[in-house]
């Protein structure tokens, strides 16, 4: 026995097979974003002016993955408008690792239809797609939904660039403002105003489907919360209770919404309320500030409290009767709490030296890390792919909406308002 | 003045007494209206709910009164109508005791009238937050006007956050200045 | 002609040779263990003998000086005679007158007396013959039997020698198998050590610094060209073959296989390595490797 172990030992060492190979282990890559070309789309009969692939292109470029060959570089080069027509050879030479080709071609019947192919230049052998996505009136949806399809394949990751943000829109200076809600592409095009009063709107929150918006309005002089239907404007006022109605955020299931009342004593605290009997339950009972309330996919609700002395933020499980625990422990101020779709991670607001800014805690692990990097942000909301924040900044005195990826790589800001916007909030996939 | 002189200025500007009567009524009436010194402008006059928080969403027929801002009592310390604080606190500084008693006395004095405490907060930190804050700082000179004799069902609170801030900007003076609680005298 | 072909026999070629070995050592250890398992039980039962045998033999026998049964017996001592029966003692007559009848009487009964004595005295040596055959008789006997019993001895010795010898034989036998055994499996072994050492002299010459500098070479260029997706998290890890030309040249890439099920993460190693080509030369001296088997393994 004793010589038997060493001699299987020996034998296991010569596991390989009996030809000899090298062995190499890689440990780290580069972050450095997929050089990808998107050569104009070719319009078939249709005088649409829409600039298909730069739409593609400023989509793909927003997340910090990828990175958009300039076209005064294409210049020189063959435009191929199939897959068959790529010489991969020539665009690999300038440094693209994929080529995107693709047209937009008018239909009989008034649609129009975006075909898209992708090639990977490298191996030469890959090819996906083709994507064909027939856009009735909105073409600029249908090049976001080829982006989505794009960004899956590459990253494997969903994509959100043919979803709706919502935000508010200030103008006047102080004292004389004048307040509006407005929906928009993700992107910031093609928004459309919703909701306009001379008294402030605030917090406005989508339905999981996307249908409706709840907000704060002041226009009845005091705060109470709205649910209207984004298409049709329909208007429901859902709490106008005495004192304070506010942070409305709808449950996962879309049924319930939570809520901030204050009562007539003027202490705040969370409430969920069954939008169908209109039935109240108190979640929360302490003379601290309670208040922006948000439901996990799991049902567990994160809130902001200042229990402690200043603000951070808490959880508690609706129908528990255990005491609210709390989640953030890094800096004097966490607030405006906001999950991820997968419920893994948490976006606060905190106060990072002395500026306020948007961090991404990891609620696994505890983990914390500073996303933005200016002096004055607020209001992070998670992209339903759970791969990029929209957040509200400030640039040259100005408020702006910015969007960052979740690990921080890349910041763009939305140029669709040139006023004053705040509040942000990403709206779900779109069927 | 003398009837004779009367006459004759009205004879020949055709303004009699009592035209100038009315006419000057007309004006100090406009001129108590315009409203001075004027913070706002004029609100659509809709009656705030009371609801209690358990049931249903508001009840319509509630009425607290007409809420419509006036000028109020102008004099010395009643004038002024702001008090400030210091960030993040809702307690009244002592800089501030002494408005609060003025108000006080003369609502205690005063008892058909009636006031909005309107709550603010500077632009840092979250939004609902600052609601929180405002609400806090409204209710702190609610208990101290109540303490000091003024009945409950002439103050109401509204807390505004850092939605209607009376100076833009980024600074220490802006912020100071935002951090207030504003007393409204109602009609 | 795909380049992946070529891989994929060579690949099975390996692989047969080197079940084939393990196959060849499992059986050979399995075989070994057996055998020495099942050794030949020790011999411990002898058949017992038995035969009448006179006291004095076994008490001579007794006496017999513990010898070693090579040894011959010793001559036995003389035995012991008889004492002689005492001659009857003649009675001294005393000198009469000589008669001569009386002398003639006197002869005669000498000569009788003589006679009677020289008969005694055959009767004696007879007797003595006799007795001396009989002892000798007995003598014989006792030779005989002890004889007999020390041939019974030697031949028990020589049995249980014999015995003792097979066993011994036996032993010997399965230690000599036993060595056998160890002498093909150190044999085996010394093969194995042999042809680990022949691939530690190749590694060697990979392992040289001028080798670990080439294959650092090329990590670094893999690296600098690998554009992390979203799921390279630490605890991911794929497997990737490559197979390269003389001049760097990438051929084809086989993915071994990762923990996890990502196409994105595969393809992203995939483009990492193409992207790479052609990948760095060996320096002089570094033998050309025609297949690399490259680990993702992110920190």
């Amino acid at each position: 026995m004793k010589r038997l172990v060493p001699m299987l030992l020996a034998a296991c060492a010569f596991t390989a097979p009996a030809f000899a190979q090298l062995r190499i282990t890689i440990t780290s890559g580069v972050t450095d974003p997929i050089d990808i070309a998107i050569v104009p789309f070719v319009r078939v009969g249709t005088a649409d002016p829409l600039d298909v692939a730069e739409v593609i292109q400023r989509d793909l470029e927003s997340t910090g993955r990828f990175k958009g060959m300039p076209r005064a570089d294409m210049a020189a080069l063959s435009k191929p408008t199939s897959a068959a027509e790529v010489v991969a050879a020539e665009w690999k030479q300038l440094n693209n690792d994929y080529v995107v080709v693709g047209r937009v071609t008018s239909q009989p019947d008034g649609t129009v239809r975006i075909d898209a192919e992708l090639v990977n230049v490298l191996t030469g052998l890959r090819i996906s797609g083709p994507y064909s996505i027939v856009a009735a009136a909105n073409i600029r949806n249908g090049a976001h939904r080829v982006a989505d399809a794009l960004f899956e394949k590459i990253t494997g990751v969903r994509g959100a660039f043919a979803t709706r943000i919502a935000y508010v829109s200030v103008d006047g200076r102080p004292p004389n403002q004048r307040y509006e809600l407005y929906v928009a592409d993700s992107d910031g095009a093609n928004r459309v105003r919703i909701l306009a009063s001379p008294l402030p709107i605030m917090s406005p929150a989508w339905s999981p489907d996307g249908e409706w918006l709840a907000y704060v309005s002041f226009e009845r002089r005091t705060s109470a919360i709205f649910v209207q239907h984004r298409r049709t404007g329909k208007k429901t006022m859902v709490s106008a209770r005495a004192g304070i109605n506010g942070a409305p955020s709808y449950s996962p299931d879309g049924k319930s919404l939570l809520l901030t009342l204050s009562g007539s004593n003027g202490n705040l605290d969370v409430y969920l309320l069954d939008l169908a009997s209109n039935q109240l339950k108190r979640l929360t009972d302490d003379p601290g500030i309670d208040t922006e309330a948000v439901m996990s996919i799991d049902g567990t609700v994160y809130f902001t409290s200042d229990r402690s002395g200043n603000p951070q933020i808490y959880r508690l499980t609706p129908g528990s009767n255990e005491r609210p625990k709390r989640v953030t422990f890094t800096g004097s101020y966490n607030a405006r709490p906001r999950i991820s779709p997968d419920g893994k991670q948490l976006a606060v607001l905190t106060q990072d030296g002395g500026s306020f800014r948007i961090a991404v805690q990891d609620l696994a692990n505890g983990s914390v890390q500073v996303l933005s990097k200016g002096n004055q942000e607020e209001s992070p909301s998670f992209a339903p792919n759970g791969a990029m924040l929209i957040f509200a900044g400030r640039q040259g005195g100005q408020g702006v909406l910015q969007t960052i990826s979740t690990d921080g790589q890349i910041s763009a800001r939305l140029d669709a308002d040139a006023g004053e916007v705040r509040e942000p909030v990403w709206g779900p996939f779109l069927p | 003045m003398n009837n004779a002189a009367m006459n004759h200025f009205a004879r020949t500007t055709g303004v009699t007494m009592k035209k100038l009567v009315s006419v000057s009524a007309l004006l100090a009436t406009l001129a108590l209206l315009s409203g001075c010194p004027a913070k706002k402008p004029d609100v659509p006059p809709t009656p705030p709910p009371t609801t209690d928080s358990t049931t249903g969403v508001q009840d319509p027929n509630a009425v607290v009164g007409d809420d419509t801002a006036i000028a109020g009592p102008p004099e010395g310390l009643l004038a002024q109508r702001i008090i400030y604080f210091d960030f993040d606190r809702s307690d009244i500084r002592a800089d501030s005791q002494s408005i609060v008693a003025a108000h006080a006395a003369y609502l205690a004095k005063n008892p058909a009238q009636k006031v909005r405490l309107e709550g603010h907060a500077d632009e840092r930190g979250s939004r609902e937050y600052n609601i929180g804050l405002g609400e806090r700082r409204g209710q702190a000179v609610r208990r101290a006007l109540a303490l000091q004799g003024v009945a409950e069902t002439q103050l109401s609170t509204v807390s505004y956050g850092e939605e209607r801030p009376v100076e833009a900007g980024s600074t220490e003076q802006a912020y100071s200045k935002n951090r207030r609680v504003e007393i409204v005298y109602l009609k | 002609m795909p380049p992946n072909k070529k891989l994929t026999q060579f690949r099975w070629r390996g692989y047969a040779l080197s079940i084939l070995l393990h196959s060849a050592l499992v059986a050979a250890a399995v075989y070994g263990w057996f055998t020495w398992k099942h050794r030949a039980p020790d011999v411990d039962t002898l058949a017992i003998e038995g035969s009448v045998v006179d006291e004095r033999v076994l008490k001579s026998i007794a006496a017999m000086p513990e010898a070693p049964p090579e040894k011959p017996p010793e001559p036995e001592p003389a035995p012991v005679p008889e004492p002689e029966p005492e001659p009857v003692p003649v009675e001294e007559q005393g000198p009469p007158a000589p008669d001569p009848a009386e002398l003639q009487r006197k002869e005669e009964e000498r000569l009788e007396l003589e006679k009677k004595q020289k008969e005694e005295q055959e009767q004696k040596a007879a007797q003595e013959l006799k007795e001396r055959e009989e002892a000798e008789r007995v003598e014989a006997e006792k030779q005989a039997a002890a004889k007999a019993a020390e041939e019974k001895a030697a031949k028990e010795k020589a049995a249980a020698e014999k015995k003792a010898a097979e066993k011994k034989k036996a032993e010997e036998a399965a230690a000599a198998k036993k060595a056998a055994e160890e002498k093909r499996r150190q044999a085996a072994q010394a093969e194995l050590l042999k042809s680990l050492e022949a691939e530690e002299r190749g590694n060697a010459a990979r392992n040289s610094s001028e080798a670990a500098r080439w294959k650092a070479q090329i990590a670094a260029k893999i690296q600098s060209n690998w554009k992390l997706p979203v799921s390279a998290r630490a605890g991911v890890e794929c497997n990737v073959s490559v197979s390269q030309i003389p001049t760097g040249e990438v051929t084809a890439v086989r993915m071994g296989g990762c923990n996890v099920d990502d196409a994105a993460l595969r393809d992203s190693l995939q483009d990492a390595i193409y992207r790479a080509s052609p990948l760095p030369p060996p320096p002089p001296g570094v033998p050309f490797e025609r297949i690399l088997e490259l680990t993702f393994k992110p920190q």
